[in-house]
């Protein structure tokens, strides 16, 4: 008998290594591959392992848009190692697409491609509004316009980054099955209700306000490459680079002439000609080199701008940020982020020769980026905080007056106060400071194009409600404390 | 074997014909340096580092390959220093060791003006590696070898007008003639230059030069055209002995 077991078990093995079994996957942008253009969206990646232990790697390459002749692009790593017999959901989760770049997904398994998936696109559907109902319920929603409903009640489909949850317009959850939800979830969910406020149980239907009931579809259009409207060169400009200027140059090869001219006009014939002439061509050569070297770390540029979304009431924080980089020779980047990073990308880039990666390692939390010449790149991510920034609000008929106290560890500097679509300059807030300040209505402004600081903080999207007040501005000094750079 | 050509580069180092030629070099480096030295201030609109390596790399190989023509061919003689035809008619050194000797004495000069502008690329070679500087040595040596041979080949003739043309002549016909052909033959020396600081990539010529396969086939060639060059001028410098002898 033992004999016999034994005998399967060889058959067994043997069998597995003559056939190996190759893993299945299963590729959904958005659940049930059902997401908005102009949204963030979650990325799910199902693997089944039917054969022995197996480490992949998966790649999601993710485009920014072609312009003249080079382009960019963002590709999100993660190493996943999947027990035989076993299933993995990884999730990523994906900037708003360039409808005209589909996103790409790779997945290797020891240096060998097993499988390439580009996620197509349907013009149709990913405009129009698109409504999550968790729960078996369908609720009557006064909708009259076309609309995707999306109806949920199995949580494993649903995303764990409530960043995710932007791409439904709005999401309707039945009570019964809010109370089944993991913690982790609901505290997704809870915070993408924060900071968006499109999330009401169903027994709240009638609080829904008719903005959000009346989405229109998105218009198809080409998009802009950042968050922020207009690629926000500004901070770059006017910084000082550490090498020497050329005036300090001239004189230090002025000087080194004209030791040559002394030595070969006086010294040459001396005794210690030569050792006198060795010392200072190895004294001038260490000097040369330091200045080369001035010129490899120093030269470059970066700086930060960020817009921080802020709930008055919880502290809870998003802060989309913008770091501009420049160099003016071709180099190697890499750095490490905080992991509240929770999103990095390659956001614009100006014409170029060659195609531009930007590697996140999501599991080291590191970053890869090749740059060139005297270009500009801009990396944009989003970061979660709790930011002790209390802001007391009232409303007259003819003014705002705002009390902010800044106890967050950073200066708040240009800071706009918006409400509907109007807009007013409300200066700096340093930390530790408390500010009163009074905002007349009359002085509210419609973003327009000759107001240069309006136009440099000019939204993409409505990404939050038009009711909620918010700060956004420049922190300025801390990309440190998001990145660290090692040149 | 007297090391003569030793002493001819001393006088070299020391007169003052030469030494006018350096700095004026040095005093255009200087110039060229205040002028293409970058900005400290990063105008991200008209922010722009020339490439300096680029710049002075070429000049050193149009300076250098130059000088090393001019000098070989007799036409920049130090004080002390003697014509080839003068060592030939009044010296008792053989023929091939007057023109090993002018040869290696050039070839010194050469190393000494590596060496002095050394710290000089250095500072603007941030461009690149500092091995970037020791090819770019290598390859002007390389490239200064024919015309060394055409320059001392030069020397053997009497008539000096002649002896200036055929320097020029040489001289402009491995710089211009590359330029003639729709794209660079490898053959000519400005090529491997071109190849080394990256011209294509900043001056958008057509660069064909391979270096693993290229290289050895020039250095064939120059050594050929140096020893071909060499040859003629022993034959004229024996027959000139021979007159003399007469």
């Amino acid at each position: 008998m033992k004999k016999i077991i034994l005998l399967i078990f060889i058959l067994i093995f043997l069998t597995s290594i003559s056939y190996p079994q190759e893993p299945s996957f299963n590729i959904s942008l958005g659940i049930n591959s059902e997401w908005k253009l102009e949204r963030f969206s979650p990325l799910f990646i199902e693997i089944y392992n039917p054969g022995n232990r197996l480490t992949l790697k998966i790649e999601v390459i993710y485009n920014q848009g072609l312009r003249y002749a080079g382009y960019c692009e963002t590709i999100y790593q993660e190493n996943v190692e999947i027990p035989p017999l076993a299933t993995k959901k990884i999730e990523f989760l994906i900037p708003p697409i360039d409808f005209r770049y589909p996103l790409r997904v790779r997945i290797w398994h020891n240096n060998k491609l097993l499988r390439e998936e580009k996620i197509e696109i349907s013009f149709e559907k990913i405009v129009l509004p698109l409504i999550l109902i968790l729960g078996k319920n369908i609720p009557q929603l006064p909708i009259s316009q076309k609309a995707r409903i999306l109806r949920i009640y199995d949580e494993r489909l649903l995303p764990l980054n409530y960043k995710a949850y932007d791409t439904y317009d709005l999401v309707l959850i039945d009570k019964d099955f809010w109370k089944t939800l993991p913690q982790n979830l609901k505290n997704s969910i809870t915070m993408y209700k924060i900071l968006t406020g499109r999330v009401y149980f169903m027994d709240e239907i009638k609080k829904i306000s008719l903005e959000l009931l009346k989405i229109p579809p998105v218009s198809i259009t080409i998009p802009h490459n950042t968050i922020l409207y207009n690629p926000d060169i500004s901070l770059l400009q006017g910084q000082k680079f550490l090498y020497p200027d050329r005036f300090t140059i001239v004189i230090a090869l002025f000087v080194y002439f004209l030791f040559l001219f002394v030595w070969k006009r006086y010294l040459l014939r001396k005794r210690f000609s030569f050792i006198i002439f060795s010392i200072f061509i190895l004294l001038s050569s260490v000097f040369g080199f330091q200045i080369k070297n001035y010129f490899e770390k120093d030269a470059l540029a970066i700086s930060e701008k960020s817009i921080i979304y802020l709930d008055p009431e919880t502290f809870v924080a998003e802060n989309y940020f913008n770091l501009s980089i420049f160099s003016p020779f071709k180099r190697n980047l890499s750095f490490n982020y905080s992991p509240n990073i929770f999103l990095l990308y390659n956001a614009y880039y100006q014409p170029q020769k060659g195609k531009i990666s930007l590697i996140i390692d999501r599991k080291e939390n590191n970053g890869k980026i090749t740059i060139e010449r005297n270009r500009v790149y801009f990396l944009e991510g989003l970061s979660f905080h709790f930011l002790p920034i209390n802001i007391e609000f009232r409303e007259l008929s003819d003014r705002f007056i705002l009390n902010i106290e800044n106890d967050a560890n950073f200066d708040l500097k240009d800071l706009i106060l918006k409400s509907g679509n109007a807009e007013n300059y409300i200066g700096s807030i340093m930390r530790g400071e408390r500010k009163s300040i009074v905002v007349w209505k009359s002085g509210l402004k419609e973003p327009s194009l000759l107001n240069e600081i309006l136009k440099n903080y000019r939204f993409k999207t409505p990404l939050i409600s038009q009711k909620k007040i918010l700060l956004w501005g420049k922190n300025k000094g801390t990309y440190k404390s998001f990145l660290t750079l090692n040149i | 074997m007297r090391f003569w050509w030793l002493t001819e580069f001393k006088f070299k180092i020391n007169d003052r014909k030469y030494m006018k030629t350096e700095f004026t070099y040095f005093f255009i480096l200087l110039l060229l340096a205040l002028i293409l030295w970058p900005s400290k201030t990063l105008d991200v609109n008209k922010y722009y580092i020339p490439d300096l390596f680029l710049i002075f790399s070429l000049s050193h190989f149009f300076f250098i390959t130059y000088l090393s023509s001019l000098i070989s061919s007799g036409n920049l003689l130090a004080e002390k220093e003697f014509k080839t035809l003068s060592l030939v008619r009044y010296s008792d050194f053989s023929i091939v060791n007057i023109l090993l000797g002018r040869f290696l004495s050039t070839l010194l000069y050469i190393l000494y003006l590596f060496i002095i502008l050394f710290p000089f690329n250095l500072i603007i070679s941030f461009t690149g590696s500092t091995n970037k500087i020791l090819i770019l040595y290598l390859l002007i040596l390389i490239d200064s070898i024919p015309l060394i041979g055409l320059g001392l080949l030069w020397s053997t003739l009497i008539n000096p007008a002649l002896n200036w043309f055929s320097h020029w002549i040489s001289y402009l016909a491995f710089i211009i003639i590359p330029f003639i052909f729709p794209s660079t033959f490898f053959f000519f020396p400005l090529n491997n230059i071109l190849w080394l600081v990256g011209a294509e990539n900043v001056l958008y010529v057509s660069v064909n030069f391979n270096p693993s396969k290229h290289l050895p086939v020039i250095i064939l060639f120059y050594l050929l055209i140096f020893l071909i060059s060499i040859l003629i001028a022993q034959k004229r410098l024996k027959y000139y002995r021979g007159e003399k002898n007469k």
